[in-house]
């Protein structure tokens, strides 16, 4: 008699993170180890070193309140790195988490991938504890990566501190945690896990400002309960906080419960099927044809249709997002007032930055990032249309080749011109929430410039695609913009002269608001742009598979 | 007259040997051209190369004397193009997939789409990811017939329907041929490729080893046979009977394969008290490893 397998699933489900892991924890990784020599370097080159750069840079650093959380103890490198990119790194590990647990189970299913290990003999919770398991060793790797090259960073920049990294690191991870049962309970809910992804992703992001703004938020202050990254602030153990056990147990036992909550979930619906289903009458098949809708008389408007919810989201992420760095401008100011003068002092060193109108600037460029992620996000939709063959079928309706890189290149323009509305909206709608009125120039200076870059990644993208084949273009992409921010950021924090961070669009998105990117950067997003379409277009020419 | 495909030397290699090589063909107007051959053969990668999805090493190809590479998107204009591998597009309905790929096609008239799906029993207003294999592998079917084209290229067409629907896609090739269509076709089952095709290619490691017609090729209706008797069998009086092969006889049970007429073996397993008789159309693969062994 022929006994089913008891073999765990446990290595292939590993096998499906190790990319994400290592990407993961080596990047972030080599960041933090990169940034924290970088940080005593620049506090060597002023007098007084880390004392006289921390009590320069805090009222600067606690204006960014709302995107770092509590900034403390930055006349140390564990304070530093705390504040400059541990959140960044709890947030976006959160997103990664929250995919994963949307994935975990949705992404298989929609493939039919659990239809076969069932008939194989595994059961459901073989299927979910295996699965779960690949996840958990693949987060505590990210952890373990994070955690080694943030001792490293401390020893290369004359500290030690293994204590407090591995404090902070496992903080990050139960956050990671916690995302991942997330999307796993959201997913019990939605037939795709896009959809799923996206739901659970915006709400991390939303907690995430509750967290770090709840101090603001008058009577909702209550909300900062909610909120994963709220419990992480009590542990930032390289700023010199305590390790506070009690919240990472809450931590644990919110993704235990949502975990619970979701396997419960999922043993009770059909393989397939969302919990909650909604109740379907059946009704006569229908055989009629009723073209004319008119955005399926264009590529790029269908596109577009295809993704009314994801961009609904993005754009009100994004305005949101600018809303609220808009809405600060007043506050940054105060706080940077308050300093005594000091900092004032040292801004008017490095040119000023004292109007509402430049701070404003200031704050826009991190909007960018976003711009970036919603490219990015499309990026990923093309190389789903190579892998899944919609090209093939599209290019066999007498589609040429090029008009279908223009469409792309259109669907870009198009949604950037959209996500710039956005951003001016949110502007618009946070400076009247400051009490500031701003001018319709610079709004629309921060429109042209934000159409410019997504322009710019939208042309790399489209390269990436067409020359990788795969979804590994989406990934690629995303590599190149974390460099870009990465060279952009050291080459501040190190005073490398101006042309050494110029490859980076971040620095070439320049100054919203206040100005028009310079002659040499405008030339550089648009050759990014218009270069990356047309080299596209002559490799798809000499002959590659037709996956753009 | 002017052939509707013709190949010189056409070249595409992966490499290890996987892609097609220095494939030579002509298929003429009006013709029904059936392309087989094992999977991984090369008949997707060709099939690929035609409509200039893919682009060849070396080597060219012409349809209706248009160059592929220079004439891509006038040839696509003529064509109708099943693919093998269906895309997925999971949140649209089948109308909304149809409506797209007709609006960037043109000149579909919307009574012909309604016509097939009728003809399909497809709904039309369901999402795609709802549909079975076989219901989604007819919103291609619709799309490659929908504009009535000169020339059909179509991969596995009837793979995931059911014998019902398999005949309303032979009467549509049969109508497309009748308004003097040509029809390339790649496909593994025999009476398919028998009942549609004048000629046949076959296609083996990339390279096409033999062209010609059912008969040139010495193709006939295999079949395999599994009975059970109720008496003790002998297995070399059923080996010498005309046109029985590869006999099996086991406790009972008989396994051959039969070629030509069936009744000289009936004739010889009725006194055997026949308990059950299975017979099943072997696939043209087998038929071709089985006269031609694998030199194919």
């Amino acid at each position: 008699m022929v006994r089913p397998s008891n073999r765990s699933l446990f290595p292939w489900a590993f096998r499906s993170h190790r990319i994400g892991m290592l990407v993961i924890g080596l990047g972030f990784g080599a960041s933090v180890a990169g940034l924290a020599p970088a940080y005593v370097a620049a506090a060597k080159a002023i007098s007084g070193g880390l004392q006289a750069l921390a009590t320069a840079a805090l009222p600067f650093a606690r204006s960014f309140q709302f995107l770092t959380g509590p900034v403390d103890r930055l006349d140390t490198v564990g304070g530093y790195l705390s504040y400059k990119i541990f959140p960044d790194i709890a947030l976006l590990i959160a997103i990664y988490a929250a995919i994963q647990g949307a994935q975990v189970l949705r992404g298989s299913e929609g493939k039919g991938i659990y239809d076969l290990w069932f008939a194989a003999g595994r059961s459901r919770n073989a299927i979910l504890r295996d699965r779960v398991a690949g996840f958990v060793i693949a987060l505590t790797g990210i952890v373990a990566l994070l955690f080694v090259f943030t001792v490293i960073g401390g020893a290369l920049s004359g500290v030690q501190f293994p204590l407090q990294a591995l404090g902070q690191c496992v903080a990050v991870g139960f956050v990671g945690l916690v995302s991942f049962s997330l999307g796993l309970l959201v997913s019990q809910f939605v037939q795709a896990a896009r959809t799923a992804s996206g739901v659970t992703a915006g709400y991390l992001v939303a907690s995430f400002f509750v967290a770090n703004m709840f101090d603001h938020l008058g009577a909702l202050t209550f909300l900062r309960y909610l909120s994963p990254f709220y419990y992480y602030l009590s542990a930032r153990t390289l700023a010199g906080t305590s390790f506070d056990v009690a919240s990472m147990v809450t931590l644990v036992i919110a993704s235990l419960v949502a975990g619970a909550v979701a396997w419960w979930l999922y043993l009770r619906r059909d393989i397939g099927g969302v919990s909650l289903a909604r109740v379907h009458h059946s009704r006569p098949a229908d055989f009629t044809f009723r073209p004319s809708a008119i955005w399926h008389r264009t590529l790029w408007l269908n596109w577009i249709a295809e993704q009314p919810i994801g961009i609904a989201a993005w754009v009100f992420a994004i305005a949101a997002f600018t809303a609220t760095e808009a809405a600060v401008v007043p506050a940054a100011i105060r706080i940077v007032n308050d300093s005594g003068g000091t900092f004032e002092k040292f801004l008017e060193r490095h040119g000023g930055l004292l109007s509402a109108g430049q701070y404003l600037s200031f704050f826009l460029t991190f909007t960018a990032f976003l711009v970036a992620g919603f490219v990015v996000a499309q990026v990923a939709r093309w190389a789903s249309d190579a892998t899944q063959h919609r090209n093939d079928v599209v290019l066999a309706q007498s589609v040429s080749m090029g008009r279908l890189l223009l469409e792309r290149t259109a669907t870009v323009l198009v949604l950037a011109a959209l996500i710039g509305l956005a951003v001016v909206a949110g502007t618009f709608v946070g400076s009247r929430i400051g009490g500031y009125t701003v001018d319709g120039a610079g709004l629309l200076r921060t429109f042209l410039d934000v159409v410019l870059l997504s322009f710019a990644i939208g042309g790399v993208g489209l390269l990436a695609v067409t020359v990788l084949r795969s979804a590994a273009a989406t990934g690629v992409t995303g590599g190149l913009l974390i460099a870009c921010f990465l060279l952009t950021t050291v080459a501040g924090l190190l005073s490398w002269p101006g042309w050494a961070s110029r490859a980076s669009v971040f620095d070439a998105f320049g100054t919203p608001y206040l100005s028009v990117p310079r002659t040499g950067s405008l030339i550089y997003l648009v050759v990014l742009g218009a270069g990356g379409t047309f080299v596209a277009y002559l490799a798809m020419r000499r002959g590659m598979r037709i996956v753009a | 007259m002017t052939n509707a495909i013709e190949t010189d030397a056409l070249t595409k290699d992966y490499g290890q040997h996987r892609g097609v090589f220095g494939l030579n063909l002509e298929v003429v107007q009006g013709e029904a051209f059936g392309y087989i051959g094992p999977n991984g053969a090369g008949k997707t990668t060709t099939l690929r190369l035609l409509m200039d999805l893919l682009r060849p090493d070396s080597g060219r190809a012409t349809i209706f004397g248009m160059d592929t590479q220079r004439d891509g998107v006038k040839i696509r204009a003529l064509t109708g193009y099943l693919p093998g591998e269906a895309p997925e597009y999971p949140n649209q309905t089948g109308e909304r997939i149809l409506d797209l790929l007709a609006h960037l096609r043109g000149g579909v008239d919307p009574k012909r789409v309604t016509d097939l799906a009728t003809r399909f029993e497809l709904d039309l207003h369901r999402k795609y990811r709802t549909y079975s294999h076989g219901n989604k592998q007819k919103v291609w079917l619709i799309q490659a017939f929908m504009h009535n084209p000169r020339l059909l290229f179509l991969d596995e067409p009837t793979t995931g329907l059911d014998p019902l629907m398999q005949q309303v896609f032979r009467d549509l090739v049969k109508e497309a041929r009748e308004g003097g269509a040509t029809i390339f076709l790649s496909s593994h089952v025999l009476p398919e490729v028998q009942e549609i095709c004048d000629r046949i290619g076959v296609v083996h490691d990339g390279m096409l080893r033999q062209v010609g017609t059912m008969a040139e090729l010495r193709i006939s209706h295999i079949r395999r046979i599994d009975a059970t008797v109720e008496q003790a069998i002998d297995r070399d009086r059923f080996a010498k009977i005309p046109g029985v092969a590869d006999v099996v006889v086991s406790d009972h049970r008989l396994q051959c394969t039969v070629t030509g007429a069936m009744e000289p073996l009936l004739d010889a397993l009725v006194p055997a008290v026949v308990v059950s008789l299975d017979s099943t159309e072997m696939s043209l693969e087998e038929v071709f490893l089985s006269q031609y062994g694998q030199t194919v």
